[in-house]
């Protein structure tokens, strides 16, 4: 077994046993250095660190690598500390050769051209899987890809966490620069942009800034929304824009709202972005869902049958939190994915919602949930208990059956005793409902975020 | 344990030692201070991994023994005893601490589950004059870099050069060189953290009367300093430190000779202004004068005029008003030659009678027309 990977393995057992934060300080660019005729090396990043370590650590370590070899192994620790490294250019600009053409060559290939840009070269249209949800969006994208600058100028797409919106927008890059691989392309952040003007105003550099941008021969901005509120990133902004969509030049923006709920943003600005196409692309329904996860699936390279992507498109909703499930079965050690084991890592705590597979540190007695719903919904606990079912008492009581039933893993039955007596059907439904209204319904979603926000954070 | 102790002795030794703890200790047992007693003494002891600082205190010892305890609980209570005696003692995991009326119990932790300490024996010793190692400490190491993401930039570059140590700090803006005449061993090339040599600087600062700082290495890529009583163990940084001596200007085409005091004052008030303006203060050598401006579009602007004796051409720079604000600060001696090669070439800036300080900054880059 090759050191590296074994060492991962160790450390993934070791993690499971003590705290994040002492994980992290005490294990930190740690290795294996070696391993021959039943010694093992253990690099420690530093002195004191390799004496704790040691003292601390020992048996667990060499009991994890006992299991692993299948020998009896000796351990010893030394230290093994980080060699730095870093280059002029990182240095600063006392030690950087000073101006350095930016932008300097465009003789490399389309994948080098993308990288450097930092385009994600995996983004493309043939991985990107359309439903109803999202058909006008990808039309409008792949029509952008085939004539740039042409009818959509700019392309504004919008929407949720997770939809497609970067995706998209690669895609139509990876496939102009596919076409084309020296194409001027600018590909930056709202954030990126204000802060490149921040920096431009401080060292003097507008003309270059300018230059930089205004320059493009196709222009990205992703998460526009940022630039809103800030006065002067928006008037370069409008600038920018100006100049670029008078060349001609295909501009391409996302944002999470549509241009009129982006507060702050100036009036001209507003105009300008739905001047050209404003596309909405809606959360993921179900059948989309399932798609995605056969998609994402097939480029990990596992086979997941038919059925187990629905159960993984049913309960996660969040394409990032889909694609984090997912890598999880492509662990060592976790067998084929079968319905019952999907099922079973689903039903595990802190898997089902919008919050990825991270694990909660913190271990949350049912009556707390209980207690921050009914705060966070101002009503009494005790009227949650009670057998009022109008709505406003009747959802808040159903979050806390979801909540209890997937991030706490209790029994339906437990769940009912806790909310004064309840039947498990009633449970069951409960769960069920907020399960399904979670991938429509907006509100609920940023609710249930909220409190587990105030549970877990 | 059981020892007693002056209360002034233990409090420097605890105010001391809890300087080390970081804010947010990454692990619980490095918020705590270590008491030790053995027959050479009280030693407390606080680590952060990279550094640990341990300082000892003449104790009478009845008992030997040790214990951690919460540094911020101890170091509080120990400062709000009276001066008097202090007892320590050890019982069932709590240290029991009584001094004049006053007596109060902190729970601890056992001595073992602090970070094993480092055995410094037999290892060969070198003694610099502490002196000289504060005043090349106080210039070199306002340059190096805090920003943890680029580790090596936050330590201080040492190497032992035929002619004496070279000692470097640089943060990518400017750079601090010092020829000293110090004498490492010859194989000395290393670079250390800041963090560690500027409480090495503050402990040589407070000990007034020691004279000599005591280097040595440990082992394991550590480093240990002793002044006086106190002990400072500080891990290398490990890998290639940018090469700096290539960023030297080899010649110049402006020369200004400068009082200081004037240049400092200068600065002071071009900086009021400079504040919103990000820190930009203009420089320009004229005929036996150099000019100090800055401008705030809404503020407004002043403009300082100084005497100085100046060589070839005229030049306009311009500087971070902070990086020569702290430069100034640190300036031995009354007089400072500014040298220079066009606007856009870093800036030099040495003693006229000692070669052996240099300092340097990168200038901003200005627009004519701003």
């Amino acid at each position: 077994m090759d050191l590296e990977k074994l060492w991962k393995t160790t450390l993934a057992e070791i993690e499971v046993s003590v705290s994040r934060v002492a994980f992290h300080t005490q294990f930190k660019g740690s290795s294996l250095v070696s391993l021959a005729s039943n010694v093992a090396t253990v690099g420690i990043s530093n002195a004191p660190l390799r004496a704790l370590v040691e003292s601390r650590y020992y048996s667990l370590i060499k009991s994890i690598l006992d299991h692993h070899t299948n020998e009896n192994i000796s351990l010893i620790f030394v230290v093994a500390a980080k060699h730095e490294r870093m280059t002029d250019e990182d240095a600063g600009p006392l030690f950087s050769s000073r101006g350095a053409a930016a932008l300097s060559s465009y003789v490399t290939g389309p994948q080098d051209t993308a990288r450097r840009l930092h385009i994600r070269a995996d983004a493309s249209f043939d991985n990107f899987a359309v439903s109803t949800t999202n058909q006008l969006a990808y039309a409008a994208a792949t029509a952008v890809a085939k004539s740039p600058g042409g009818a959509y100028n700019p392309l504004f797409l919008y929407g949720g966490v997770g939809v497609g919106k970067t995706h998209l927008m690669h895609a139509v890059a990876n496939a102009i620069i596919a076409k084309k691989p020296t194409v001027k392309l600018v590909y930056c952040m709202g954030e990126e942009f204000t802060n490149e003007i921040v920096e431009a105003i401080q060292n003097k550099t507008n003309r270059q800034f300018r230059q930089k941008y205004r320059s493009a021969e196709l222009f990205l901005v992703d998460d526009v929304q940022f630039i809103a509120g800030k006065q002067q990133t928006q008037e370069e902004f409008f600038h920018t824009f100006n100049a670029l969509h008078r060349e001609g030049v295909q501009i391409i923006l996302t944002s999470d709202r549509p241009p009129p709920e982006i507060a702050k943003l100036d009036d001209r600005l507003r105009s300008r972005f739905e001047g050209g196409m404003t596309v909405d692309i809606a959360p993921p329904n179900f059948e989309l869902r399932v798609a995605i996860v056969n998609i994402k699936s097939a480029a990990l390279g596992i086979s997941v049958p038919s059925e187990a992507a629905q159960l993984v498109a049913a309960n996660l909703t969040d394409t990032r939190a889909i694609e984090g499930f997912l890598r999880k079965l492509t662990a060592p050690g976790v067998g084929p994915a079968t319905p019952e084991l999907v099922a079973s890592l689903l039903g595990s705590k802190a898997v089902v919602g919008s919050g990825g597979i991270a694990k909660h540190d913190k271990r949350v007695p049912a009556a707390e949930v209980l207690e921050v719903v009914a705060a966070y919904y101002s009503i009494k606990s005790t009227t949650i208990k009670s057998p009022k079912r109008d709505r406003p008492i009747s959802r808040p009581r159903q979050i806390i059956m979801y909540l209890c039933k997937t991030e706490l893993g209790l029994t339906l039955e437990d769940i009912g005793g806790l909310l004064g007596g309840r039947d498990h059907t009633t449970i069951m439904h409960g769960v069920e409902t907020i399960t399904q209204e979670l991938s429509v319904n907006e509100r609920l979603r940023s609710d249930v975020e909220g409190i587990k926000k105030k549970l877990w954070a | 344990m059981k020892v007693s102790v002056l209360q002034e002795n233990l409090t420097q030794a605890v105010t001391r030692t809890s300087r080390v703890i970081s804010t947010k200790p990454p692990l619980p047992i490095l918020s705590t201070i270590l008491l030790l007693a053995t027959k050479d003494g009280l030693l407390l002891t606080a680590s952060t991994l990279e550094t640990t600082e341990s300082v000892s205190v003449g104790a009478k010892i009845d008992r030997e023994g040790g214990l951690c305890v919460p540094a911020k609980v101890f170091s509080e209570l120990v400062s709000s005893l009276p001066q008097d005696t202090v007892f320590l003692e050890e019982k069932e995991g709590s240290l029991r601490i009584s001094c004049g009326g006053i007596r109060a119990s902190i729970a601890g932790v056992a001595a073992g589950e602090f970070p094993p300490l480092n055995k410094n024996e037999g290892k060969k010793e070198t003694s610099l004059d502490k002196d000289a190692f504060v005043s090349v400490l106080s210039l070199v190491l306002f340059a190096a870099s805090t920003d943890e993401g680029r580790p090596l930039l936050t330590g201080v570059k040492i190497v032992q050069k035929q002619e004496g140590a070279l000692f470097a700090a640089t943060d990518g803006y400017r750079l601090s060189v010092y020829r000293s005449g110090l004498a490492l061993p010859a194989s000395t090339d290393v670079v250390i953290p800041g963090r560690a040599l500027g409480e090495i600087l503050r402990v040589c600062q407070e000990e007034k009367e020691v004279k000599k700082v005591v280097i040595s290495d440990a082992g394991e890529g550590q480093l240990v300093a002793r002044v006086g009583d106190t002990t400072i163990v500080t891990r290398r940084i490990e890998g290639e430190y940018p090469n700096f001596e290539k960023i030297i200007p080899a010649k110049h085409t402006t020369v200004a000779t400068i009082d200081v005091q004037q240049f400092t004052r200068a600065v002071k008030s071009a900086s009021i202004f400079a504040r919103d303006s990000a820190n930009i203060v203009r420089l320009h050598v004229g005929k036996n004068s150099l000019t100090i401006s800055a401008n705030a579009p809404q503020v407004g602007e002043n403009t300082v005029e100084l005497d100085a004796k100046t060589e070839g051409e005229e030049g306009d720079i311009a500087f971070n008003s902070r990086f020569l604000a702290e430069l100034l600060s640190n300036f031995p001696g009354e007089e400072v030659v500014f040298e220079m090669t066009g606007s856009l070439n870093p800036g030099a800036f040495r003693s006229p009678k000692d070669s052996s300080f240099l300092h340097i900054i990168m200038p901003v880059r200005v627009s004519a027309e701003g």
